[in-house]
């Protein structure tokens, strides 16, 4: 019966019948019926060792496929599941291969199982590195200022309970930080209203200082003593860009993106254990918050530049800020969200300004 | 929480149904006993899921419903009991719809986590009255779409059932300590399987409460030896350094190993749990599952999986699953398998996928 013809399914159709074996269940029954199924003339039919028969066109007959696991589901519900393992069960494709998704060839082709482990690999990084961070600043710009500050007033109460203490300053030292503070506002023409400063004992935290995405900044104790009026207006002006800049609201706004993308592309919760989940996300974020301490970093020489001051003031409170937690630049490095300090001074102190100061 | 199943000795008396029923019929052939077998192969599969994966990201999410189905329906038809595959025909459009809800509610809870943490506080009390519906509606869909001899599976249990065990009970618990905890996770489970039929055999959980909390004890354990060691560790690094600030490097190194343990006590606790619901379930009164597999070994394989995953930026995720359902099978089998040829039922139909999509994207841990 071998014909001349090539096409495999002229073949099939015309030609040599194929036979599996397998077994076959009535429709609304789980008696298994062990015997063959043939596909010959365009048509399955079913011949079970106990006598059973089945018939039907191929066009009307729905194979689910998934390498050696075949079943044929027939139309009247019956349904043949084909034994594994039977090389005959490749001819039993070829009958009914012209209706084919082009996933499952796509998935069948090394070539395109390759492209695709590229484009994966290239899409998320391109997603995560480049789409996610150039969306979010002006989606960050969109977000009202007043939901913004409900962040503020959230998140403070917050902190106070958890991290930070009620401030020790003397009144004077106080007003003496925020009239500078508010110098340096105005005489950056923002929106004085849009900024609270506060004074808090940083406990644990020690110096530092620390803006948050409506506006509030946080200045410890411990930071006015290490640093110098000068020095402290720096770190100021950095805590200022990273609110001008909507770092806060950027961050948050990525955060959520990445948790949809997760439930969306993401392998099903709960197979995979938090560690596996959780961790990366860490590691994006301060790969995040690095950039962010950067562009925080040039917001202030910019300002500070443009106000006649040396921005090299910053690089010196980073310095004392290095000297006070050395502990942190040892241990925490390789997570931490504040690159590599010497790295930053070294930026800020070759840093020269774009353009001169207008007007000076 | 009482209703008209079968006992299960959950009020501590043992029920006369624990003894084997076929002990009663010497007179019979002994039931024939037939293994579950994985029959996935690693290549294929990462075949199937990278290029579906891939797909997914091209079309910003809305092949991902697709890409579910087809991976799923990979992993069900290798999943061979006694030589037949089990078939899982759902409809991605349902599961679409699912998760377009799924991750706006996610978007939503987000967003109120970060502007009105006190919002979100109260969307905690509808979302405790949704959480039930999404979990029968979750359990519901799984059964209906998943066939086995040409016999669909169903899931009857109702709203009132999951509200109490799923959210009366875990509550208060808190108020025992959480020493409830094991005796409610017997109760959800026992449910589950009481409320699953396939075709027109019900299934059942024979265990006892007692089993649950036997499946817990290294967790308890662990738990305790962790907690006094910490405080060891604490104390005397604390001694030694004086202060918070200047704690040795030594004494991180102690935090993160107690940390991994604890981690790596969930996972044998989990693995212990999985293997005594299968071991205890009965599909009708003659025919039983067994679970064999060795917790720690299970444990060990979510664990390595979980780490080859992190390392490999996701990549070796299709081999982990390969991995760990070829482990699960190959210890699981399922005696007085010649019963099944009396089971009469439809074909799986499918349904609406909304809680199951959310009920995954909440991380709400459902199935055996």
């Amino acid at each position: 019966m071998r014909s001349t013809s090539n096409s495999g399914s002229d073949e099939d159709h015309a030609g040599a019948p194929a036979v599996v074996n397998g077994s076959w269940f009535a429709a609304g029954s789980a008696r298994r019926h062990d015997g063959t199924l043939t596909l010959e003339g365009g048509a399955f039919r079913v011949l079970s060792a106990d006598g059973a028969t089945a018939a039907c066109p191929v066009a009307q007959a729905r194979l689910s496929d998934f390498g050696d696991a075949m079943t044929v589901e027939f139309p009247d519900g019956s349904a043949f599941v084909v034994a594994s393992g039977q090389p005959a069960a490749a001819r039993l494709r070829a009958g009914v291969r012209g209706r084919a998704q082009l996933v499952t060839r796509l998935e069948r082709r090394w070539q395109a199982v390759l492209v695709a482990v590229v484009a994966t690999v290239v899409l998320c990084a391109l997603l995560l590195f480049v789409v996610l961070p150039a969306m979010t600043a002006p989606l960050a710009r969109l977000v009202p200022d007043a939901w913004a500050r409900l962040i503020d007033e959230q998140s403070l109460p917050l902190f106070d309970r958890l991290v930070l203490d009620p401030s020790a300053l003397p009144t004077g030292e106080r007003e003496r930080i925020a009239g500078g503070f508010a110098e340096l506002v105005d005489g950056l023409g923002l929106d004085t209203s849009r900024y609270s400063l506060q004074f808090r004992s940083g406990g644990s935290v020690g110096a530092n200082a620390f803006a948050m995405p409506g506006g509030t900044i946080i200045v410890t104790d411990r930071m006015t003593e290490i640093a110098s009026p000068a020095e402290l207006d720096a770190v100021l002006a950095h805590e200022i860009g990273h609110v001008e800049l909507r770092h806060g609201l950027q961050q948050i706004l990525r955060k959520s993106t990445l948790a949809i993308i997760l439930v969306l592309v993401g392998p099903d919760a709960g197979t995979i254990s938090e560690l596996a989940q959780g961790l990366p996300a860490v590691l994006l974020d301060s790969g995040y918050s690095r950039a962010f301490e950067r562009e925080a970093d040039r917001f202030a020489c910019d300002a500070l530049a443009r106000l006649g001051r040396d921005p090299s003031a910053l690089a010196d409170a980073l310095q004392r800020l290095a000297e006070e937690h050395p502990e942190a630049v040892a241990v925490h490095a390789w997570v931490s969200s504040h690159p590599e300090t010497d790295e930053r001074i070294a930026t800020i102190r070759s840093f020269t300004p774009a353009e001169p100061a207008p007007g000076r | 929480m009482h209703d008209d199943s079968p006992p299960t000795g959950h009020d501590g008396t043992p029920p006369p149904d624990l003894a084997p029923p076929e002990a009663a019929h010497t007179d019979t052939p002994p039931p024939r006993e037939a293994g579950f077998v994985f029959t996935g192969d690693t290549g294929e599969y990462f075949r199937i899921w990278i290029v579906n994966a891939c797909l997914s990201l091209v079309t910003l999410g809305i092949w991902s419903a697709w890409a579910k189905v087809r991976t799923t329906q990979y992993i069900r038809a290798h999943t061979t009991l006694d030589g037949m595959p089990f078939t899982y025909d759902a409809n991605p459009l349902a599961i679409l719809r699912g998760r377009i809800l799924a991750v706006t509610a996610v978007g939503v809870w987000t967003a109120l986590g970060y502007v009105a943490p006190a919002a979100q506080l109260l969307l905690l009390v509808p979302a405790a009255f949704i959480v039930p519906w999404l979990i029968t509606a979750s359990l519901r869909f799984n059964a209906r779409v998943t066939t086995y001899r040409n016999v669909g599976f169903s899931f009857s249990g109702g709203y009132g059932d999951a509200f109490g065990l799923f959210i009366v009970a875990p509550f208060l618990s808190a108020f025992t300590l959480y020493l409830l905890i094991p005796w409610v996770i017997f109760r959800q489970r026992a449910w589950q399987a009481e409320k699953t039929a396939w075709g027109n055999v019900g299934l059942a959980l024979r265990a006892r409460a007692s089993d649950f909390y036997a499946a817990h004890l290294p967790a308890i354990i662990t738990g305790i030896v962790v907690a006094v060691s910490l405080f060891a560790v604490m104390g005397l690094t604390y001694a030694g350094a004086g202060d918070r600030e200047s704690m040795p490097p030594a004494f991180w190194v102690a935090v993160g190993f107690l940390y991994l343990v604890v981690l790596f006590a969930t996972l044998v606790t989990h693995a212990a749990v999985t293997r005594l619901t299968l071991d205890s379930l009965w599909i009708g009164d003659q025919a039983r599952v067994h679970c064999r597999m060795d917790p720690l070994r299970y444990a060990w394989i979510l664990a390595t999986n979980a780490v080859g995953t992190l390392v490999s930026l996701g990549l070796l995720y299709p081999w982990g699953e390969i991995r760990r359902l070829r482990y699960l099978a190959a210890g699981t089998s399922v005696s007085g398998v010649e019963t099944f040829d009396e089971v009469t039922g439809s074909r799986a139909a499918a349904g609406s996928a909304a809680g199951q999509e959310i009920a995954d994207a909440f991380d709400i841990e459902l199935g055996f």
